[in-house]
């Protein structure tokens, strides 16, 4: 009779393990959203170390990692106007002149998938914006790497002269 | 009586089952890990001196090559380029992160002197350009192309905060001659990135 009681409980074991690994498995191979991440505050802790009058784009380096086809990614640049006037900025995706070691440059397909929320945002003097800048790779597009990088670029368009200055942001991918 | 065996049977088959599940529900959640982002707050900030540059206040002749050197418009920096040699001055803001610097230059144009950058590996040509950039400290002979678009970073070792660079170009002009006496500009883009 205790066998017969040992026999059902593997029975059941076996029968609970198989639906249980199927759920994971199914789980593991469908792609969920990317969950917005939450945006860092570019001036915690107080002001930026920035004197006024300078204009400065924070941050430097975006880092993605496990990004795949059909995944977003989602990260806020901040601007600064530096100047006391009003002032347009440009701000686009940037082909990079250079990446970091390992890293490639990316197909001329990457600038479909960027998305600059404002790409001509007005700052008034001194004024700061959050400009949101977002990575969206279609489900059927094929990755430049295993490790990519792009630019985010910030021009004062009222700058004058032969020399102008433009600053970028660096986004570094990994992918899954 | 059986049944309360097959109960107690029931419950430790059960109780196996969860600690064995367990784990394996976090080796098989690894791979479905939602992609991440991260950043942290740096600033980029840099500040360039002057904004301008006349090749040749007296005028430019064709094929001849002009550098931003306060020296001379025709004189070459030394073999290790020094600050005296070299017309601009960047700086990398108090409270910035340290930066890499990459210089570009377009086509000039609106006037008589017009042409387009060779964007190959600094010559000039008909209609064409060429041109380079260079830093004080670094052998002028390892000075950098300047492209439209895609030149190699001019400085690569980083410019922290609060430091300056001085740095300078030069433009040869393109081999053919033009007509006119309209004087053509063009701009230069220096970038910073975070290093």
């Amino acid at each position: 009779m205790k066998k017969r009681y040992i026999g059902i409980g593997i029975g059941t074991l076996l029968l609970l393990a198989l639906l249980v690994c199927s759920c994971i498995g199914s789980t593991a191979s469908t792609p969920r959203p990317t969950p917005a991440p939450a945006p860092i505050s570019v001036v915690d802790g107080g002001e930026p170390p920035i004197e006024e009058g300078q204009t400065w784009i924070s941050p430097g380096k975006v880092q993605v990692g496990n990004f795949y086809p059909g995944a977003r990614a989602e990260w806020p640049l901040t601007v600064h106007n530096g100047n006391d006037h009003t002032t347009t900025f440009e701000v686009s995706y940037r082909y990079p002149d250079s990446v970091g070691e390992g890293y490639t440059k990316p197909t001329s397909e990457v600038q479909d998938w960027v998305r600059v929320a404002d790409t001509t945002p007005i700052l008034s003097r001194y004024g700061t914006r959050e400009i949101m800048v977002i990575l969206e790779m279609p489900e059927d597009a094929v990755s430049p790497g295993h490790k990519w990088e792009f630019w985010v670029s910030v021009k004062d368009t009222s700058q004058g002269g032969l020399v102008r200055i433009e600053l970028c942001s660096r986004w570094l991918v990994i992918m899954r | 009586m059986k049944s309360k065996r097959f109960l107690v049977s029931l419950a430790l088959t059960l109780a196996l089952l969860v600690s064995v599940l367990a784990p394996v529900g976090v080796v098989f959640a690894a791979p479905d890990a939602n992609v991440t982002v991260t950043a942290d707050p740096t600033y980029i900030c840099i500040e360039n001196t002057p904004n301008t540059w006349n090749l040749d206040s007296t005028g430019i002749e064709v094929d001849t090559i002009y550098y931003a050197n306060p020296l001379g418009a025709e004189t070459a920096p030394s073999a290790t380029v020094v600050d005296a040699e070299c017309r601009f001055t960047v700086t990398c803001c108090t409270g910035a992160d340290t930066v890499d610097l990459t210089v570009t230059s377009g086509a000039f144009t609106g006037g008589s002197a017009d042409m387009t950058n060779s964007d190959s590996d600094g010559s000039n040509g008909a209609t064409t350009y060429g041109g380079f950039c260079w830093y004080s400290g670094m052998t002028y002979s390892a000075k950098v192309v300047m492209k439209s678009t895609g030149s190699s970073e001019m400085y690569s070792t980083g410019l922290a905060a609060s430091a300056t660079l001085k740095w300078g170009a030069e433009i040869e002009t393109r081999t053919d001659a033009w007509g006119g006496g309209g004087a053509s500009t063009a701009t230069m883009t220096i970038t910073a990135t975070e290093h």
